[in-house]
Order: C-alpha cells, then structure tokens, then sequence
C-alpha cells in the first residue's frame, strides 16, 4: 500500500543544519528550526507547546500571587486595609480560581508533562499534535475567560462556586467566569487523551511498562484523574451557568433541587484535582531523587502502583469535604475510613524516596535541594490532611485557616516546589542553557523559609479558631496573620529571585551539555540540549532498565560538563518489538 | 531525515501493487509522529475511546442527578413526564437507531473503499439526525407553548389545564374536572402582588373567592403570572401571602365540583394539604423539566456536533481531501455516533416511560 506523507505543523519542519544558516555552529533544534511567529503559534510541537504554556501559565501565576498578596496585605490588620470587604472577597476568589484552574490543575502537565512524556517514552511527539495546540488554545481561550470575569465584575463566591450562593445571589461576572473554567476543562481533557495514547501507543521498541519513568506512570495516573473527573466538574459548572442564564433550576432548593447534590458533584471532581495537582509532582521528585542520588528508585514497581492507587482512592473520598453538610452520618465515617487508607500509597512513596537516598552518592544541587524541602514539606501537608479526614476533629477544623494551611502545604510545598524543582532540572533540556547554580540555591532555600513562615501560623491561626475567608477577625489572631504576611513576602522574593536568572539564562546563560546531570533517561542520554525537532535522530531502543544507576556512577560529577553515563549494555536482552 | 524513514516504514502494507485495496481502501496519510499505519490507527481508536470515557462521564453526572431527583419526587416525576409525547420519543428512537444502521454502512462503505456509497450513507445519516432535531424542535416549542419550560414563565396549572383540554377530562391527577373551575384554579395559581391584598381576606369569607379567582386569573393571562413568579423575585412576604391565598382557594377545584359544601374548617384543612401539594408538584415538575432539558438539550448538542463532523468529512470525500481518503475518520466518527444513540437510548425510557 502507499504511504503519503500527511503534513502537521511543526513537524514538517526537516531543514536540516544546512539551512538554518544564521548559526551554522549550532546544531538545528526545536527552538532555532524556525523563527517566523507562526510557527510558534502554530505548532504541533509538543516542547514548543510546552514552551508557550511556560509563559502563559507563568504570566497567571503572577496575577493568582498578586491577588494572594492582597489577601495578605489586607489581613495584617483585624479591620481590613482598604479593601471593602466585596474586594476582599471578590480577591481571594481571584486567587483560588486563578491558581487552580488556569495554575496548579494544567501547570505541571502542560508544562513539563508535554515537553517530557514524548522524550520519555522515545516518541517523536505525542500521538495527537494538533489536539495538543487546541488545547493550548483552549486554555488560553478559557483563561482569557476566567481573567475577563475577575477583572470586570468579579467573582465572589470563592472557587467553589456553592449552590446556591453562586447560582441565585452572586453577583458580578460568575456566568463568564463559569464558562472560562468549562473551556478549561476541554483543554485539560485533550492534554490527558492524548497522554494516554501516547504512553499506551508510543513507547520506544523495549520500553515496557516497567521500564518507563516513574514520571510517566505518575503523569499516566493524572491523565485517568482528568478523563474521568473533568467532564463532571465541566458539566456541573455548565449546570450553575444555564441555572444563571435560562433558569433550569437543577440545583435550586425551591424547586427541591439539593445543593449538596453541588458539592457531591464538584468535589467528585475536584477532589481527585488535587491529586491532578500533586501526582505529577510526585512523579517529578521521583527523576530528581534518582538522578541526584545515582541510584535506582527503592522499590520502583510499588512506587508505580502507588501511583494508581493514590489515583484509584483518590476518586472514593470526595465525601471528606462535606462532614460539615446534610451527608449522611454513614457516609461519612466511609470517606473518613478511605481518605485515611490514602496515606498508605502517599506514605510508600515517602517512605521509598527516603530509603533511596539512603546511602546514595547525593548530589546537593538545585532540584534536589527543591525536592528535598517537598518531601518535607509534603509530609506535613499530608499528616494533617488526617486530622481532617477524621470526623470530629474536622468538625472543629472545618472551613478554618488549619485546612487553608493544609492545601497549602500539599499545593505550594508540593505541587509548586516540585514545578520549581521540575523547572531546574529540566531547563538544560529545554532552553539548552544551564541556570546559575548559586542563585538556584539561594532561591530554593528562600522559598523553603518564605513558605513555611507563611503557612506555619495557619495552622496555628487556624486551630485557635480563626475560619477562612473572613475579612474581619478578632484581634488576637493578628499576630499569626502578620507573621504570615511576613512569610508571604520572603516567598514572593524567592519566586522573583528564579524569574529573574531563569530568564538571563535564557539569552546570557552557560550552554548546557545534553546530560549535565548525568542522568539515566531517553531525554538525557539520547536526546540533544535543546532536542531536535524530532526528539530523537533514530527511534531508541530500550534494552535497560528504568534508573539503571551503576556502582560506577557513584561520585561522578557533573557539574555541567558532559558526564560519563553509563549507557546499559544493548546486548542485555533481546529486544520486543 | 527521520521523516523519510518514517514515510518507509509501514509494517503491513495491505495489498501493496493494487490500485484498489479494498481493505483499507485508499492510501492513508501517515503523520510523522508514528511510526507506521498501524501504530496511528490505534492511537486514534485508543483516542477516540478514552474520548468516550470523558463523554460517559459527561452524561454519567447528567443520569445520577437524574436517579436522585427521582428518587426523591418520584410521583410529581411520573405526573410531570405525561406531557413528553411518549409518540414523537418513540418515532425519534426509531429515527436515531435508523441513522446507527446507516452510519454502520458508511464505515463499512468506508473500509471497503466505495466512495459514493460511503457519502450517500453518510448523507442518511445526516438527514436522520435532522429529523431527529426537527422533531425535538416540534417538542421543544410545545414545552415552551404549555409554559412548561423552567423559569419565570413556568406554569403547571395552565399547563395541566391545557393538557387536559387536550387529553380529555379525567386523565389527570390533581387537575380539576370541568373547564369552569379549571379556570378558577389556574386563576389561584396565578395571582399577582396586585391581587394580594384583597386575597388576604379571601380567609375570611369564602364565598369571595370565586371572583378573586376569576381577578387573579386574569392577570395571570397577561403572561407574567404563574407559578414560576410566585418563586422568582417575590418579596417572603408576597410568598406567604400568595400560599395562603392557595391553601385558601385551592380545594374549590376539587371540593366545589364534586362535594357540596363542607364546612369551614373541613375546607382549610383538606385546603391547605391539598394546595401544599399541588404547590408542591408544580415546583417538582419545573425540577423535572430542568433535567429533561438539560439532558436532552445536551445529547442535541452532541447531535449537532455529530452533523457538522459528518458534513465535514462528506465535503472533505467530495473534493477528495487526502485526510479522508481513508476509512479511519469515518470509522471516529462511527464511534462517536453510535454514542450519541446509546446515550438517547437510555434517555428516552427515563424521560418518556416513567411509570
């Protein structure tokens, strides 16, 4: 049969270093390819796709800190400073919608999930190209969305959206704003099919499932979280919106509609979103851990599953968030029992970290300093999820500063360290430059004390009595909040600090060698800094295992030279075609 | 480079030397990110299926809302779901499985690379679904004409009074027996702050609430009235004042066409119960058709989607669009439709066949 070629922007792009011209020294890559702006706009691209979520997601993580600045400024006094208490409300809204949505759900997936899983599994790009751009658009679509209704008119009603404060009294832009996060959804969809496919269908010859990186199985899990979860939020959402607008009254209490029947639905999703949040990063401290300790991952197979599993569990326990509603008595002493057995498979992985850097050759760098504050950081984070998830403790914690601290701690000292750390470790590979290593450290152990200056008084703030989301408190509890403050402002220096020498990097920057880490992985050991267009010159063949670290890399430096990997002997196994 | 090995490297070439494989049918189009046709033509039916999952979730939160509210107003539901016209479900289930069979041609069609059959089938198809949507559009009006649709101008009296003209007297629960007092009960159902005050001493004599039922159905001609105003922007108090005035006058539809009078406080009683109920069910009624129209509005999203993703791939086949050549696209869309039945499958037993 015939075969045709079937053009894909981005991917036609096969010039060859002849043409590029301009930089003849520089090998063709998938940042120089081409300059025009359509072919970044256009792209089907997966690390330009990657590249272009950087910045977008970056420029809203600056907006959803200024609005947590806000928050913060205007709490250092128990009367407010000078927002009027709608502003307030309107601005904490701000910020939970703008981290979750347009942040924290698609940040480390469309970031380093779409620049990695094809250099991970050996693919030339993921399995559906221009689906991944439509959903680059559709986030940004949906963003423009969501940032509309925030600025003009506003949303108050939290970024929870409770029926039915949200769907009969709220006023400003909810409807738009709803709109935006259902547009949202669709990209967050399209980013996970086609990380399914990808992992089921692209992996290299030789790469089997149990050869994959840990990332990967964790991005896997993540991508099943999203297919199954996101369309219910999407169609609850859309649900509150029609409610707004034609007044179908599902969820209305007059018409007997339940608005509990809200919270089942949009925590059915959203609880498992917080595991979209967070098993990406604990994929990520996984590559971090096993290149900066130059050994295999303890226990690589129940750090795989536990993945699954956190993701299975992860769909039970929804139930947690509403001990303080109408549910049942029974039902909740159910999801209290399974949001404890979720710390089993959490617990494994801490536990496997821990026992691989165990007498491991570690390597003190930038990520790894990152990774090491979010085990720490992860750990608190998730033990006190247990005092919430047992029932009479959580009646008295409920809706207090102790579960804003909580989330805290999972979402900002994992989910964002991990992204930071991810960031580093990866930014050889994606720019081709190194980052000046002095400055990661400096800015890794700022962030480490900003964050835990912050969110440490909240769970003290929070225990005493302080609830969440009030603008007005009793002076008291002024003390933890200034003291929050305080540690809010060192956390915004130390994110500025990586901002500002990332992106020197980017142009004055070191040149990266493909493999400073000296890292075992189809994107360090096959793949060129920045990778080719097509990832790869030849399709690799997989004959070793995952993280297959030998006595001998114990105590190589690499400290941005070119590192001595030992590349796993090819006649090991027969390869499976 | 690597692009050209790819280009070489389909692992089964079907027929390879036929200028008519009728396997596969045309040459398919490789893209670069996969190796050979197969690779690709798995990942797009492992999509196309994990796209499914999402679509089944979609509509899964859809069908549990459904159960719940079921559930709970069982009876006010399988009052509310006589005014679906079991017919028109009936002759769009029947449209919709005709459009599967045809739809399975097409992919066949597909496969075996016939061309025109694959396009006429798809054209059936297409023309099905439009009659799917214009019968829907022929329910739909009929809703908004009964003043059935959720919102300000919900109206189940009027509704259940117009049914009943239709229908025949006797068909409904709750719904009064002769025209006359049907009218005074849609007039109590209807009434407008305007008529409040003089409603309130309705409790007094009873004998007045004839003309106030009358007054109120009045305004409740000028369109604004009914039931879905008593529960959108009314002040509380305006609320309790109208219940009252219900309870009050409610049971003449039943009490003053069957019974001679009772007395008083018999009335208020039985009143006040019945009202409540009648109140009641109107509300679980509306609840009732925001799900209908939620839902099926929904699943006619997707029929649309479905006709405008096969007149696509009809235009793209007529001009001979090198992405469509071969039978995968059609086969995708196949999936996607098939879906769409399976979902209407399930919607028209719940919506239309309460019982």
């Amino acid at each position: 049969m015939s075969v045709t070629t079937f053009k894909s922007p981005g991917l036609e792009v096969e010039k060859g270093p002849q043409s590029t011209g301009a930089d003849e020294k520089e090998p063709v890559n998938y940042l120089n390819v081409s300059n025009t702006i359509a072919s970044w706009l256009l792209t089907g691209d997966h690390k330009r796709i990657a590249f272009m979520y950087l910045i977008g997601i970056s420029i809203v993580f600056f907006l959803g800190g200024i609005a947590a600045g806000m928050v913060r400024l205007e709490l250092t006094s128990p009367k407010g400073q000078w927002l009027s208490s709608e502003a307030y409300n309107k601005m904490f809204s701000a910020h939970g919608i703008i981290m979750v949505f347009l942040f924290l759900v698609p940040g480390i997936p469309a970031i380093i999930g779409n620049f990695l899983i094809p250099l991970m599994v050996g693919a030339r790009d993921l399995a559906f190209p221009r689906l991944n751009l439509l959903s680059f658009y559709l986030w940004l679509a949906g963003g423009l969305m969501v940032l509309t209704a925030l600025l003009f008119g506003g949303v108050d009603t939290g970024w929870t959206f409770y029926t039915p404060y949200s769907s009969i009294y709220a006023n400003g832009n909810v409807t738009l704003c709803l709109f935006g996060i259902f547009t949202l959804g669709f990209s967050s969809i399209a980013t996970a099919i086609n990380f399914i496919v990808t992992v089921h269908k692209m992996r290299a010859p030789g790469l089997t499932w149990f050869r994959l990186p840990l990332f990967v199985w964790a991005m896997y899990a993540t991508s099943a979280l999203a297919i199954l979860g996101t369309p219910v939020v999407a169609i609850t959402l859309l649900l509150v919106a029609v409610e707004r607008t034609i007044g179908l009254g599902i969820f209305s209490p007059e018409l007997g509609g339940d608005p509990v029947l809200f919270q089942h639905l949009f925590w059915f999703y959203s609880h498992p979103a917080v595991y979209i949040m967070i098993l990406p990063a604990l994929g990520i401290i996984n590559e971090i851990i096993a290149a900066s300790c130059r050994k295999r991952i303890f226990g690589y197979e129940f750090v795989a599953f536990s993945s699954i599993a956190i993701a299975t569990f992860g769909f039970i326990v929804w139930g947690h968030h509403m001990f303080a509603t109408s549910q049942s008595m029974y039902s909740s002493m159910v999801f209290s029992v399974i949001s404890f057995l979720v710390a089993i498979p959490s617990a494994v992985k801490v536990f496997n970290w821990t026992a691989t850097i165990y007498k491991g050759s570690v390597d003190f760098n930038t990520p790894m300093l990152y990774a090491l504050s979010f085990i720490g950081l992860f750990t608190i984070g998730g033990l006190t999820g247990l005092y919430l998830s047992s029932l009479a403790t959580d009646i008295h914690l409920t809706a207090t500063y102790f579960v804003v601290a909580h989330f805290h701690y999972v979402m900002v000292g994992g989910a964002v360290t991990a992204f930071l750390g991810a960031l580093h470790f990866w930014w050889p590979k994606m720019t081709g430059k190194m980052y000046p290593e002095f400055w990661g450290k400096i800015s890794a152990l700022v962030v480490f004390i900003g964050f835990n200056v912050t969110f440490f008084p909240q769970f003290i703030v929070g225990y005493v009595g302080m609830p969440r989301r009030y603008h007005f408190y009793a002076p008291e509890y002024q003390i933890w909040h200034i003291l929050s403050t305080a540690g809010a402002t060192i956390l915004g220096v130390g994110m500025a600090i990586p901002v500002c020498y990332l992106t020197y990097s980017l142009f004055k920057g070191r040149k990266a060698p493909q493999n400073p880490w000296g890292a075992i992985g189809l994107e360090w050991t096959h793949a060129a800094s920045p990778p080719d267009p097509h990832n790869f010159l030849e399709t690799p063949v997989v004959t070793w295992e995952a993280y297959e670290y030998t006595k001998e890399d114990h105590g190589h430096g690499h400290d941005g030279h070119d590192a001595p990997v030992t590349l796993p002997k090819p006649e090991k196994e027969e390869v499976k075609v | 480079m690597s692009l050209r090995r790819m280009q070489s490297a389909t692992s089964k070439p079907h027929g390879d030397g036929h200028a008519h494989d009728h396997h596969h049918g045309a040459p398919q189009p490789l893209s670069p990110q996969f190796e050979d046709i197969d690779q690709q033509n798995e990942s797009y039916i492992v999509g196309m299926w994990t796209f499914l999952v999402t679509e089944i979730m979609f509509f899964g939160a859809l069908f549990f809302t459904y159960s719940l509210y079921r559930t709970l107003y069982f009876d006010a539901w399988v009052d509310a779901h006589k005014f679906l016209d079991i017919l028109w479900g009936t002759l769009n289930t029947f449209i919709l499985l005709t459009s599967s069979l045809t739809m399975v041609l097409a992919v066949w069609a597909a496969q075996q690379g016939k061309k025109w059959l694959m396009i006429s089938m798809l054209a059936v198809t297409i023309l099905c679904s439009f009659g799917f949507l214009g019968i829907k559009y022929i329910e739909y009006s009929a809703k908004f004409e009964e003043k059935l649709f959720p919102g300000k101008n919900f109206d189940y009296v009027t509704a259940n009074r117009m049914y009943k003209e239709h229908h025949g007297a006797g068909h409904v629960k709750g719904v009064a027996e002769s025209p006359a007092t049907a009218d005074e009960a849609h007039g109590d159902e209807s009434h407008t702050d305007d008529s409040h005050a003089g409603e309130a001493k309705a409790e007094e004599s009873h004998s007045e609430t004839a003309s106030h039922g009358e007054a109120g159905h009045g305004d409740g001609e000028h369109g604004d009235g009914g039931h879905g105003n008593k529960l959108h922007g009314k002040t509380e108090i305006g609320m309790l004042m109208s219940k009252k005035t219900n309870f009050d006058n409610q049971p003449k539809e039943g009490f003053n066409g069957m019974m001679a009078e009772p007395t008083q406080a018999i009335a208020l009683a039985n009143t006040d119960r019945e009202a409540q109920k009648e109140a009641a069910r109107g509300r679980r009624a509306q609840l009732f058709f925001s799900v209908y129209f939620a839902m099926t509005g929904l699943h006619g999203v997707h029929v649309l989607v479905g006709i405008l993703m096969m007149s696509v791939i009809i235009w793209m086949r007529v001009v001979d669009h090198i992405a469509v050549k071969d039978y995968m696209p059609t086969e995708l869309v196949g999936l996607y439709w098939h879906f769409v039945d399976i979902v209407w499958i399930f919607l028209f037993p719940l919506m239309y066949l309460i019982s």
